[in-house]
């Protein structure tokens, strides 16, 4: 009986191992780039400070002070990262300090400290990571934002892409296979 | 390379059910099967890497394959598309399955 249970415990262990380790893992044909994410217009918030975060709790996603040039850092990349607007009168640095190194703080702990200051929430779903396919010709993705206040939002108001010249490389085969095959028809046509 | 490899597969299955549906002028066949894969595969893999649509992509595929095959092979449309659906059937079973 004691044997058994140790084995049970032994093999969830491992499940949870596997699991753990295969969460890191890119799914075969497919590749990690980088999503970098831009609020356009945040000059136009002078009173406000913007705050980064979130996810699966700030020990992985920690909290971090948007600049003025609108940039949100890097996250890892299972981080679905938020933006808080506090009003600069009622923003304390220390309660980013308190989020960033409380032990064990959840997310819906580290919001509510941030509601606490008159937070508002503006965007939300933000990644810095996503995977392509291999022969996806997406090489780096730059979302931008255009906040409003008074607005939450969870999609960029505009999405650029820098890509590679291999999807240039495909369209010309499928043009030239094509032009082949319409010269055939053409050609089997004449004859008849 | 891998890449390369999915579509010397996909031409090869391909051109084994050409062989079994058509059962003749197995040279032309293969260029056919070939120039068709040429068509649809770099597009497929492309609109693929920039939507993650498969099934959609794979339903524009068997249009497309129908109907070239109907004008290449010159069989009727009914056949025509029998016979994409079965190809891009396989094929997108077996690259779902390597996905």
């Amino acid at each position: 009986m004691k044997s058994k249970t140790i084995l049970f415990l032994v093999t969830i262990k491992i499940i949870l191992a596997i699991a753990i380790v295969s969460a890191d893992v890119i799914t075969p044909g497919f590749h990690g780039i980088s999503v970098s994410n831009n609020i356009t217009n945040i000059k136009d918030f002078p009173d406000y400070v913007f705050v980064s975060g979130g996810g699966i709790g700030p020990g992985m996603c920690p909290m971090k002070i948007i600049d003025d040039g609108g940039i949100i850092e890097n996250y890892y990349k299972f981080c679905s990262v938020f933006v808080y607007a506090i009003p600069k009168d009622k923003f304390d640095v220390n309660i980013i300090d308190e989020i960033n190194n409380g032990e064990s703080i959840t997310n819906e702990e580290a919001e509510n400290l941030l509601k606490g200051i008159s937070g508002i929430k503006v965007l939300e779903n933000i990644h810095t990571y996503e995977e392509v396919a291999d022969i996806s010709p997406i090489k780096e993705k730059m979302n931008e934002y255009v906040i409003d206040i008074n607005q939450l939002k969870s999609s960029p108001n505009n999405v650029k892409t820098l890509k590679k010249g291999l999807a240039y490389r495909y369209i010309l085969v499928s043009i030239i296979a094509l032009s082949i095959i319409v010269w055939i028809i053409i050609k089997k046509k004449r004859r008849k | 390379m891998n890449q390369l490899f999915y579509l010397f597969l996909t031409i090869i299955i391909e051109f084994i059910v050409y062989i079994i549906a058509i059962r003749k002028n197995f040279l032309s066949l293969f260029a056919y099967c070939l120039l068709i894969n040429l068509v649809t595969w770099p597009l497929a893999i492309l609109f693929y890497g920039l939507s993650g649509l498969f099934w959609i992509i794979e339903i524009g595929v068997f249009i497309l394959e129908g109907a070239l095959i109907k004008y290449l092979i010159e069989i009727s449309w009914k056949k025509a598309i029998i016979l994409s659906f079965i190809t891009n059937l396989i094929t997108a079973l077996i690259g779902l399955l390597i996905i």
